[in-house]
Order: C-alpha cells, then structure tokens, then sequence
C-alpha cells in the first residue's frame, strides 16, 4: 500500500525506520504517543482482518507503546466510533490484551487477557473480527497462537475499515513499530 | 481476565464466572462520570469518555 492509502490522525508523529523483520523490504512504520493511521478503504468490519508485524517499546514506566489496531466506523477519521484492541506491556515479559470499542466518544470496555509475551520483539499479529467476534493472535512461527477472543454482543458498528497505530504515553520514549500491515475481509 | 457480559445494565465478570461490582467516580479535572471495577489490585476503566483512559487524577481520587 502507498502512503496515500492512508489517513495519520492522533497526538504524536511517525517516521520510516529501517528495519525489516519478515525481509520483505528494507523499511517499517514508527509512530511515536498516541499517532495511528487508517487505511482509506472501506471494509466489513463486522468481517475484517489485521495482519501485521509490530512490536513496542518497553523500559518500565512510562516509556512504553501500545500496539493498537483500531476497527472504525465509517468516518475516514472518526475515533469517536470504533473497536479498539491492545496489546499493551505491563512488564518485559507480560502483555495486557485487550479490547473494547469508543461509542460516540464513550469507551467501554469488552475484556482483557494478561499472556505472558514480550513485546519488544517483533511478532507477526493477527486481529479478526468475523460476526462480530473479535480475535487476537500471533504466529509462533508454525501455528497462530491464541491471546484473547471475546465479542460485542452489541453488534455496534457494520461498515468502515481498520487501521494500526501507537496509543503510549504522551512522550518520544512510547513508541510503537509495525511492517507488512494486510488489511482485508476475513474469509475463513 | 474480565469480560463485559451485559452492555446494558453493564456487567463484567472474572475468569471464573464472579460478577465484579461496577463503581462510578467524577473526574476531579474532567469532570466526567468514570465507571471502573476493581480487580487483582487493579482499578480497570470499563466505561467512560476517551480523556478519561490516559487520565491520573480519577484514579487518585480513588486512592485518596
């Protein structure tokens, strides 16, 4: 995808690092605080899928970065009515996932999952969210691994597209990196 | 794990099926209502407007 494919919204700036964890390439997105970006195209999100390669930045406190992938509603920029899931470091070791959704600027919470993972490295993520079901994995290199699935009995929102982003601490330290991000209709 | 199980009248629940006590503060600085459960030593956000995710001070209040 071209960065015209994109809209970067959020508090906080982006930039090209080079880094290239599946090979593919020689260069991967950074976006530092809360700076997310959001493919132009319309999907299904009741029916959507997020693969990527990510990882965050973790030295305790509040240099950390959220690994964010956001499932919004209609608007090219509107937050204000989206799924949000995170994976979110509480230690070097141990990640919070979790996942909920904004509702006319209103967040409430769908659950969260504590895995012991460290986020620092680079993994291959996986989100989906088929009939309102949403879940997230990562590749282990052989399998996709399970981190948490829950749902939205709500049924809240039907069309839009999805995007990926950082949601850390307002600081240069919060830093959230990801490569070769699909974005398409989940079809298995 | 916690996990919302009724939206309306909101209702979470541990891993093992318990239903956690939803409470509800004003954030001093936002002044925003802020519904939050406690858990493992935790205080978790479960409802409330976007500010209110990143913001210390209701949680103080709470600890105060």
């Amino acid at each position: 995808m071209a960065q015209s494919d994109w809209n970067f919204i959020g508090t906080g700036s982006w930039n090209i690092i080079e880094a290239s964890p599946s090979g593919v390439g020689s260069y991967a997105i950074r976006f530092f605080a809360k700076m997310h970006m959001l493919w132009n195209g319309n999907a299904n999100i009741g029916n959507t899928e997020i693969v990527c390669w990510a990882r965050a930045n973790y030295v305790g406190g509040d240099r950390r970065g959220f690994i964010t992938f956001i499932l919004r509603s209609q608007s090219l920029v509107d937050l204000d009515n989206a799924y949000l899931v995170q994976i979110i470091p509480l230690s070097s070791t141990v990640i919070r996932v979790q996942a909920g959704f904004w509702l006319d600027g209103v967040w409430t919470l769908l659950g969260y999952q504590d895995v012991s993972l460290a986020i620092k490295e680079w993994r291959k993520y996986r989100v989906r969210i088929k009939n309102y079901t949403i879940q997230v994995e990562y590749y282990d290199g052989a399998d996709w691994i399970l981190l948490f699935l829950t749902d939205d009995q709500g049924n809240h929102f039907v069309s839009g597209a999805a995007g990926v982003g950082g949601r850390g601490p307002e600081s240069d330290y919060s830093w959230t990196d990801f490569d070769d991000i699909e974005i398409g209709e989940e079809t298995t | 794990m916690i996990r919302l199980v009724s939206e309306n009248p909101l209702k979470y629940v541990d891993d093992e099926g318990n239903e956690l006590k939803i409470e509800e503060i004003e954030c001093p600085l936002h002044k925003n209502k802020v519904k939050f459960v406690r858990y493992k030593d935790e205080i978790i956000m479960v409802q409330g407007k976007q500010i209110e995710m990143d913001c210390e001070a209701w949680r103080q209040a709470i600890k105060e």
